[in-house]
């Protein structure tokens, strides 16, 4: 052990002699480890939050396409679709869009009949009601950009030319922002006003299929039945987000590929040869006694130094920047932009899954490179090492 | 000179140790925001469940963007015959994945 101990003391005495060198080496490598860990860890969190928000989506959406555009529904299929082995409820939606010209922001229209209460920050208007013009629920980031309150009216063009004014009867919190920002839920006939969706026909239909093992089989008869339809299940809504933010955390690698790529090219530098005065000094070790497993053992030292101070700066800078700054540096590309835009912040978490991303990244290949050269030193003669 | 050198060991040795306790602390600060977010997941699942939504109101430049997952593979070029993508959300989402599809499933 003290053999062991002697030979890390040559080691950070040796890696201390050129100081500049080594400093250099562990800054560029601490942020190497620091980019890729956050950004393995933010994607990661987004990954984890959408799958928990969207856990509970319907298990089947049906559409209506034809010519590759969306058409209305018949309500009618809503009671041939219970009668498939499996299904549970089947829930006509009435949703859309409408432009909003003076924030020139995209809203989204929903139908409903009611909105659970708990995500309501403003619980003490009459919520949605089809009295006096109506009244509707908006996200907050509506509220914010309108200057809305409750009892505000929020006007929208409808699409038999008329004018439709629901006042605000709630607004949604800002913790839902992530799902609500843009979100206008209204009673459904007000909906279907605004929309232009005819008495009989909705937007589509959500179906609960009781049995999640087949999902697949009643997608098939949906299929079957129709000709006309597109079912989207809960696990390709969850595959889309994923795709989404792997895309965008994609990008992010592009950008951070050309560092990578330097790193790569001062380890390859390092694998390829030891300088002259390094092989020299591997000679002076061989001439006064040391065996060529302590040279390599002295020189695996080195690197492991090298690597775990690296590896843990590199893992505290990524974590500052995502639990103290929110992933600043990766959110414009990760969460994206648009013109109503939800506040919401994802919570990272560093676990086994970050450190053994960073692990082999980190440690194994500046180890290897440090071994390497060191061997080939190592076994010729000392003689002809120091006269090098 | 070999006191020294215990002596750098050592300092790197505490350094390291104070290294991993910092991480681990940042990463316990990490697990209990996390944490603290599941009481209000909870009553957005509602939300979710509730309204039947399918999508997350990120990005609302364009149907498409606003619901990805609902959108038809060729929703962005719907406004006109080889349309060019036009809005830089949209610029983001991903073309479709191409996976085993589901038999007898539609367009």
């Amino acid at each position: 052990m003290r053999r062991h101990l002697r030979i890390l003391d040559h080691a950070i005495a040796t890696l201390l002699q050129s100081p500049i060198k080594t400093l250099v080496v562990v800054s560029v490598y601490s942020l190497l480890v620091a980019t890729v860990v956050s950004l393995v860890l933010y994607v990661d969190a987004h990954h984890r939050e959408a799958a928990a928000l969207l856990r509970s989506a319907p298990e089947v959406v049906v559409q209506r396409i034809r010519g590759g555009r969306h058409e209305p529904l018949p309500l009618d299929r809503a009671a041939t679709i219970r009668t498939i082995r499996g299904v549970g409820e089947v829930t006509p939606r009435v949703w859309g869009y409408s432009y909003d010209p003076p924030t020139r922001a995209t809203l989204t229209l929903w139908g409903a009949e009611s909105v659970p209460e708990e995500t309501l920050e403003i619980r003490d208007g009459e919520g949605l009601s089809n009295e006096a013009g109506g009244s509707c629920i908006v996200g907050q980031g509506i509220a914010d950009v309108r200057f809305l309150g409750v009892g505000d009216r929020l006007p929208f063009k409808c699409a038999d030319g008329g004018l439709a004014a629901p006042s605000v009867g709630g607004v949604f919190t800002s913790e839902s922002a992530m799902l609500t920002n843009d979100l206008v839920v209204l009673p459904t006939a007000l909906a279907r006003r605004i929309l232009g969706v005819e008495p009989g026909f909705c937007t589509d239909m959500a179906v609960q299929v009781l049995n999640p093992n087949e999902i697949d089989t009643v997608v098939r008869k949906l299929n079957e039945l129709w000709p006309d339809i597109r079912a989207v299940t809960r696990r390709q809504v969850l595959q889309t987000y994923g795709a989404v933010f792997d895309w965008r955390g994609g990008i992010w690698i592009l950008v951070i590929s050309g560092p990578i790529a330097a790193f790569s090219i001062l380890v390859w530098d390092k694998a390829t040869g030891l300088s002259a005065e390094e092989v020299q000094a591997v000679g002076i070790l061989k001439a006064i006694g040391w065996k060529t497993t302590e040279v390599m053992e002295l020189k695996a030292a080195e690197g492991a130094v090298v690597s775990a101070v690296s590896l843990l700066t590199g893992l505290i800078a990524a974590e500052i920047h995502l639990v103290a700054f929110n992933g600043a540096v990766f959110a414009p590309v990760i969460k994206g932009w648009s013109v109503l835009y939800p506040p919401f912040d994802v919570s990272p978490q560093l676990g086994a899954y970050g450190v053994l991303v960073c692990i082999p990244l980190a440690v194994l290949p500046y180890v290897a490179a440090s071994l390497l050269p060191a061997w080939r030193a190592a076994v010729i003669d000392p003689d002809t090492a120091m006269r090098s | 000179m070999r006191s020294r050198q215990g002596l750098l060991t050592r300092v790197v040795l505490a350094f390291l140790a104070g290294e991993i306790a910092i991480a681990a602390g940042l990463a316990l600060v990490g697990t209990f925001r996390a944490a603290r977010s599941q009481t209000t997941r909870a009553a957005h699942r509602l939300l979710v469940s509730e309204l039947g939504l399918t999508d997350l109101a990120l990005w609302s430049d364009a149907s498409y963007c606003r619901h990805p997952s609902l959108s038809v593979f060729f929703s962005a070029h719907a406004d006109h015959p080889s349309a060019m993508e036009h809005f830089p959300a949209g610029a983001m989402v991903p073309p479709p994945r191409i996976e085993e599809p589901i038999r007898g499933s539609g367009p």
